[in-house]
């Protein structure tokens, strides 16, 4: 029998069975869709968080005090390792001809107080050229000058958030005055909403000159964090192992273990979210891999139950002078078809329901191919391989064992 | 009647092995069928009619014994070389579950020749429509076997084992679920089919189905009783 020939008869044999087809099929289905939504769902949050993170650029380095392998306390940045004088070394030496800016922060949970109200928030001390290095926008007035910075102004730029719950909603607070820790500040600017990122909310933040935080407001000489950028990103590792030697030096250590702050790129803090969703992504698959293999456990038992109610029909076949290559190829077709059918239902249940699900939790949706290839190749293969067994034992009926078959 | 035999049977012997126990279907059975012949083999309920039908058929092997059909000692044959014998050269016809389920008469007296492979698909229409029209059911081409009655069934069974143009068909019992009016009336298919030169051994337990053929064997527990 040629293959043409044993595709309608399996076509027919499936499309006179429907009920037992689709029983068959819905393991299939539901196995397909759900890898479809997985690996939907895992690759849109990925480009979201990706998309997040590279948008603060491929070129920021951050100095945190502190000793990251030491436990959390010293992680958190609660140590006072990290000098405000480091950075200006790192800014003023010669020695590091890849760094173009460098951006001390300093910063505290406090409450501002103005126009009668006040508000929880966080000040942020930091240098003026930190708002272009975190690509902060300006709504109303204008960010601090290094000048503001060299002064000790005590001037602040606020978070549409602030501006809002001491001003009202939409007002242009420019000019008025706020109380910080009994310090009073002239509002200079209002930043544009950003919108809350994964922990930080830089609506919410006041910004203040880093000389002014330390001095007045704080009374410290340590900084938080140090922010670097970087010229060429290439060297980006380089750079930082002679930050490193370099600040060593400054804090007289030289075992690597006593090491008092920790250096990150936001290269490394990409490539890590990059190994975690990738691991979240894999992992995801393969529950979805799992249930893929139960239906495909349905279809051979469908098969089976099929081949045992079809005995009757198989002995005849043998009569009429069907070989074993012609069963075993008819009942194969069957549960290849079956697979590949209900492998695209499945795929249009998967990509509908990915599109619902990234409606609802608000991650972009991303078509791809290759989840549909791969979801192809797959059934084909359950088809094969779960259909062989089923196939076999009916091409290897005995003819007259099978007529008998009551 | 051609000189030599289509089948040729010499003390066929048939055990079927039950556990420990072992029963002897079949004792020593001994007959040829010559091109043209139409035989009847008769005999009561458990005499060993469909054993030694099946043996013919192919469908099953004898335990002793020698068998020849159409020249060839077939019992060296591989599976899939019976099967091509059962295809090319012997037409079937059983009592019950004659029809593939679910599929039309089209596509049951199509069936042989689609496991035969050398055939187009216009010559299978044509030989579809033709071996119909044998069997006067032109007009149920299209139907399924649930509309069909017990006797048109049998009609189409009898069209599909002619469809192939074997040497041979074998019919068990093929009256055995019908009213003696229907049974008459697919015999005298059978017997136009021997006029024209069809060979044809029928098993029945039926004296006046028996009385169809050209000569009748009458088996006996597992014996040949009475040749006439
Ligand atoms: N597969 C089998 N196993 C054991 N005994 C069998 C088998 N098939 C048939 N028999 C026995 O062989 C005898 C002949 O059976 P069968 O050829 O079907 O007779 P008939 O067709 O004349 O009624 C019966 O006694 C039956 O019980
Ligand atoms: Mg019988």
């Amino acid at each position: 029998m040629n293959f043409f020939d044993a595709f309608n008869i399996s076509f027919l044999s499936l499309r006179n069975n429907q009920l037992r087809t689709a029983l068959a099929m819905l393991g299939i289905v539901i196995g397909i869709a759900s890898v479809i939504l997985i690996i939907s769902i895992a690759n849109g949050a990925t480009s979201s968080i990706t998309s997040e993170v590279s948008s603060m650029g491929s070129n920021l380095i951050a100095i945190m005090p502190g000793n990251q392998d030491k436990g959390p306390a010293q992680a958190m940045g609660a140590t006072k390792s990290l000098k405000y004088a480091d950075a200006l070394y790192l800014k003023n030496s010669n020695d590091f001809p890849n760094i173009s800016y460098v951006a001390p922060v300093v910063q505290t949970s406090t409450q501002a107080v103005g126009n009668g109200e006040d508000t929880n928030t966080t000040v942020m001390g930091v240098s003026s050229i930190f708002f272009d290095m975190q690509s902060i926008d300006i709504d109303y007035g204008d960010f601090f000058s290094e000048e503001d910075e060299n002064f000790y102004s005590k001037v602040a730029v606020i978070g549409p958030d602030v501006a809002a719950d001491l001003f009202g909603e939409g007002a242009d607070p420019t000019g008025q005055i706020i109380r910080i820790k009994s310090q009073l500040f002239r509002v200079i600017g209002i930043t544009r909403a950003k919108g809350s990122s994964s922990m930080i909310n830089p609506d919410e933040m006041v910004y203040i000159p880093v000389t002014t935080a330390m001095k007045i407001v704080m009374g410290q000489d340590y900084v938080q964090m140090i922010q670097l950028s970087v010229t060429d990103p290439n060297q980006l590792d380089s750079t930082i192992s002679e930050i490193k030697s370099a600040l060593m030096e400054r804090h007289s250590i030289t075992d690597e273990k006593n090491i008092d702050f920790s250096i990150t790129s936001s290269k490394e803090i990409q490539e890590t979210l990059g190994n975690i969703t990738g691991i979240l992504t894999a992992m995801l698959a393969g529950i979805a891999g799992i249930s893929l293999l139960v239906g495909g456990i349905g279809v051979m038992n469908i098969m089976l139950v099929s081949v045992t109610e079809r005995t009757k029909e198989i002995g005849l076949l043998k009569a009429l002078g069907a070989r074993r290559k012609d069963i075993l190829l008819q009942f194969l077709i069957e549960s290849i078809v079956l697979t590949i059918v209900g492998g695209i239902f499945g795929m249009v249940v998967g990509e509908s329901l990915s599109i619902a699900a990234s409606r609802i939790i608000d991650i972009p949706f991303i078509f791809q191919a290759y989840p549909i290839l791969l979801a192809t190749g797959v059934c084909v293969t359950i088809g094969v391989f779960f259909g062989l067994y089923p196939s076999q034992r009916a091409a290897k009926l005995n003819p007259i064992d099978a007529l008998k078959y009551e | 009647m051609g000189k030599n035999p289509i089948i040729s049977l010499r003390d066929i012997k048939k055990d079927y092995n039950m556990g420990d126990n072992s029963y002897q279907a079949l004792k020593g059975i001994s007959f040829d069928v010559y091109e043209g012949d139409f035989v009847s083999i008769m005999g009561p309920s458990g005499s060993g009619k469909s054993t030694l039908m099946n043996i013919i058929g192919t469908l099953d092997t004898a335990t002793e014994g020698k068998y020849i059909f159409n020249g060839m000692d077939i019992t060296k044959y591989t599976e899939d070389e019976l099967a091509q014998v059962r295809n090319e050269k012997i037409g079937f016809v059983f009592q019950s579950f004659n029809l593939i389920p679910r599929m039309d008469v089209y596509r049951n007296v199509e069936r042989p020749m689609l496991y035969s492979g050398k055939i187009s698909r216009s010559q299978r229409r044509d030989r579809v429509a033709s071996a119909l029209k044998t069997v006067s059911l032109e007009d149920k081409v299209n139907n399924l076997s649930n509309q069909l009655s017990g006797g048109q069934i049998q009609r189409v069974a009898i069209a599909r084992a002619l469809v192939m143009d074997p040497e041979i068909i074998l019919a068990d019992e093929p009256t055995g679920n019908l009213d003696s009016a229907t049974s008459y009336e697919v015999m005298s298919f059978f017997q136009e089919l021997n006029r024209q030169g069809k060979t044809i051994v029928l098993i029945t337990h039926e004296q006046d189905i028996a009385a169809f053929g050209k000569r009748t064997i009458i088996l006996k527990d597992g014996l040949i009783a009475e040749e006439k």
